[in-house]
């Protein structure tokens, strides 16, 4: 890395050009210093029957707090809660959803990451509000710096699940989106104007792309006007919907650009205006990325991004990176953000 | 002889080794405190596999806090990483290829030994296979994934060969990453036939797999160039069954009759339920008894209960069959 950035503010350099850097998902709730350990031992102490939920939950929100302050020290333009207290990507939700129970182990696409796939035995129901007090948890950490809440997309949600009472995938995603709606209604209440939709799976069954469309539409809709939406797809391309992409809903399209090398073509068949997410940054390595190198790449797609509001930052969650590592993933995204919004002009 | 038993590998660590090895790792002792430790430990989980009847026994893994960072700290190219989650609050430290993998020495081989010298049973030989070695590392040397792991395929023939000529007659190589890529799965069997190539006439040799999306590729999988799979099955409710009457006619099936991410523990007849589906597609003779995986992750009163379950579960069903 050339240098670190020096300073926090907007990088607005035009009217309607924007560029921010952001984390994407989670970020490690586990450090290597012992004192960094500490919801890693409040969860086995409460296994072996030595801690309570209440005391679980205290240093969950405690951690929450320690994850948003170092995203803010990586000098990031929206954070998120780091997902700490998600056991995985699908079993969290399912445990607040009535109509699924996480089952059995299943890896979590082609990484060393387990999580308990769920299972459908009923409609699938909203029991109660269960993500925004991790959002207000995050938020009185992070003040004016934008938290975004993360969800799983239901087209995603449905194709990792196991299914034993809809008959169809498309009814089983539409009640996600009905439950999840409902969630970002609550959270938009409370003052959260970012939310992200995961739907990694679009990029292996693109075929889902109208059912996609659909289902996120009615869970952005939930977010109110103005909201910052993203559609976030990861760990392979969209190439498929190169032809569709004005279908897909949104603020913003989260692409991965460092799974395949077929997303960096798409970007010229981004619509008029639409925002892009930008997964510029490998959250499955420990190899660094130079801001330089990456600026270099992106040259040739200037005039088309200078004119849209750019996000940049990790390809995916942080999770699967030491803590250490992850933290440098956001330095080298701010840094990014800094090298172009002072050297490429940003205008509307 | 059908329906014998064996485990997958790990074993929970017993109280005064966990604290071993926290305070080897704090400096507070030394490796010969630790290593007098892990022997202790090696003798007890042998012993307690002896009184239970497994017939295939295992070290327990005693010496192994992490299936990848175990050999990352005795290859050289290889560097331990600071600690990564792999599922609900496990963690591990996730290692680095930094450099040409090389093996200066044997890593397994005098632990082997020590097992072996401590029981009349046979005592199973337990790597990690060159796919998993490199997928569950953060490889930041090799130009491809392909060169990284047939370098690590290199090492782990040396180790399993050098077991073999110790005199380990039951050799496992866990793949458990094999299924997270599909189009790479030619690279792992390639891999994991560099490894046991030459073991063939020397030692009977193993894989285990589990928690992936094996359906896809199961015909793929049952012909990996070993002689034995241990296949999950519990926890994923069986799903494989029925694919597993295309299990080739020269392999072993060692089905995983106990959910280890379960903390209840199996009734004898709720094993033997379990094993009675197995036969209605693999014949008796050439199945295996284990668990679903290592059962570091349970107590050690659960890993006891559930391995008694399934002791007895095939002792009875032996009897029944005339086995």
């Amino acid at each position: 890395m050339g240098a670190c950035p020096s300073r926090r503010g907007p990088a607005r350099a035009g009217e309607n050009g924007l560029i921010r850097a952001a984390n994407h998902s989670s970020y490690p709730r586990v450090g290597d210093h012992p004192l960094d350990q500490q919801l890693r031992h409040a969860l086995r102490s409460r296994d072996r029957g030595a801690a309570t939920d209440a005391e679980v939950a205290a240093v969950e929100d405690e951690v929450t707090g320690i994850v948003v302050a170092e995203q803010s020290r990586a000098f990031v333009d929206i954070v998120t809660d780091g997902l700490v207290r998600w056991e995985g990507p699908l079993s969290h939700v399912a445990r607040h959803l009535d109509g699924l129970h996480a089952r059995d182990l299943v890896r979590w696409f082609d990484t060393n990451f387990y999580d308990r796939r769920p299972e459908a035995t009923g409609p699938v129901r909203r029991r109660a509000p269960f993500l925004v007090h991790d959002y207000q948890v995050a938020a009185a950490v992070a003040q004016t710096t934008p938290v975004k809440v993360v969800l799983p997309g239901p087209v995603s949600f449905a194709r990792l699940s196991r299914d034993r009472h809809y008959a169809s995938l498309e009814g089983f995603a539409r009640d996600l989106a009905e439950a999840l709606a409902l969630e970002v209604a609550d959270l938009s209440r409370v003052g959260c104007r970012h939310f992200q939709l995961d739907e990694p799976m679009l990029c292996r069954r693109p075929e889902d792309g109208e059912l996609v469309a659909d289902t996120a539409a009615r869970v952005f809709a939930a977010a109110g006007s103005g909201a910052t939406t993203v559609l976030s797809t990861y760990y392979g391309d969209l190439t498929a919907l190169s032809g569709a992409l004005d279908r897909l809903p949104g603020s913003h399209l989260g692409l991965d650009m460092i799974a395949d090398a077929g997303n960096w073509k798409l970007l010229e068949k981004l619509p008029e205006r639409k925002g892009v997410y930008l997964g510029l940054f490998d959250a499955r390595t420990t190899r660094q990325e130079d801001a330089q190198d990456v600026a270099q790449r992106l040259l040739p797609y200037r005039d088309l991004l200078t004119r849209r509001d750019v996000i940049v930052g990790p390809q995916a969650g942080l999770e699967l990176l030491p803590r250490d590592q992850a933290y440098e993933k956001l330095l080298h995204a701010r840094y990014l953000v800094e090298k172009l919004s002072r050297e490429w002009t940003w205008a509307s | 002889m059908g329906l014998l038993t064996t485990s997958v590998g790990s074993f929970p660590k017993p109280a005064d080794l966990s604290r071993a090895r926290r305070q080897f790792a704090e400096g507070d002792i030394d490796r010969a405190a630790l290593e007098a430790e892990e022997r202790k430990a090696v003798r007890e989980v042998l012993a307690l596999q002896e009184s239970l009847g497994i017939d295939l026994l295992v070290d327990g893994e005693m010496a192994r806090g992490d299936m990848t960072t175990f050999f990352a700290e005795r290859l050289e190219g290889m560097e331990v990483s600071g600690l990564v989650r792999s599922y609900g609050n496990r963690y591990y430290r996730k290692p680095r290829i930094v450099g040409e993998v090389q093996r200066p020495a044997p890593m397994t081989v005098e632990s082997w030994r020590f097992a072996q010298g401590a029981t009349a049973r046979p005592v199973k030989a337990i790597l990690t296979g060159p796919y998993t070695l490199m997928d569950w590392s953060f490889d930041e040397y090799y130009p491809s994934r392909e060169k990284c792991c047939l370098a690590l395929a290199e090492v782990v023939r040396q180790e399993a060969e050098d077991l073999a000529a110790a005199g380990a007659k039951d050799i496992q190589i866990d793949e458990p990453a094999i299924s997270a890529r599909q189009d790479e799965l030619p690279l792992a069997t390639t891999a994991l036939g560099i490894v046991t190539a030459r073991l063939r006439g020397t030692a009977r040799t193993w894989t285990h797999l589990c928690y992936g999306e094996f359906q896809p590729v199961l015909d793929r999988i049952l012909a990996l160039p070993v002689d034995g799979l241990l296949l999950e099955l519990s926890n994923s409710d069986f799903d494989l069954l029925d694919g597993l009457k295309r299990l080739p006619s020269d392999k072993i099936l060692g089905a995983g009759v106990l959910d280890v991410h379960n903390h209840v523990v199996e009734t004898p007849q709720q094993v033997r339920e379990r094993i009675e589906r197995i036969l209605e597609v693999v014949p008796a003779e050439r199945v295996w008894l284990n668990p679903d995986c290592g059962l570091k992750t349970r107590t050690p009163e659960e890993a006891k209960g559930k391995l008694a379950a399934m002791v007895e579960a095939a002792r009875t069903l032996r009897g029944s069959l005339g086995i």
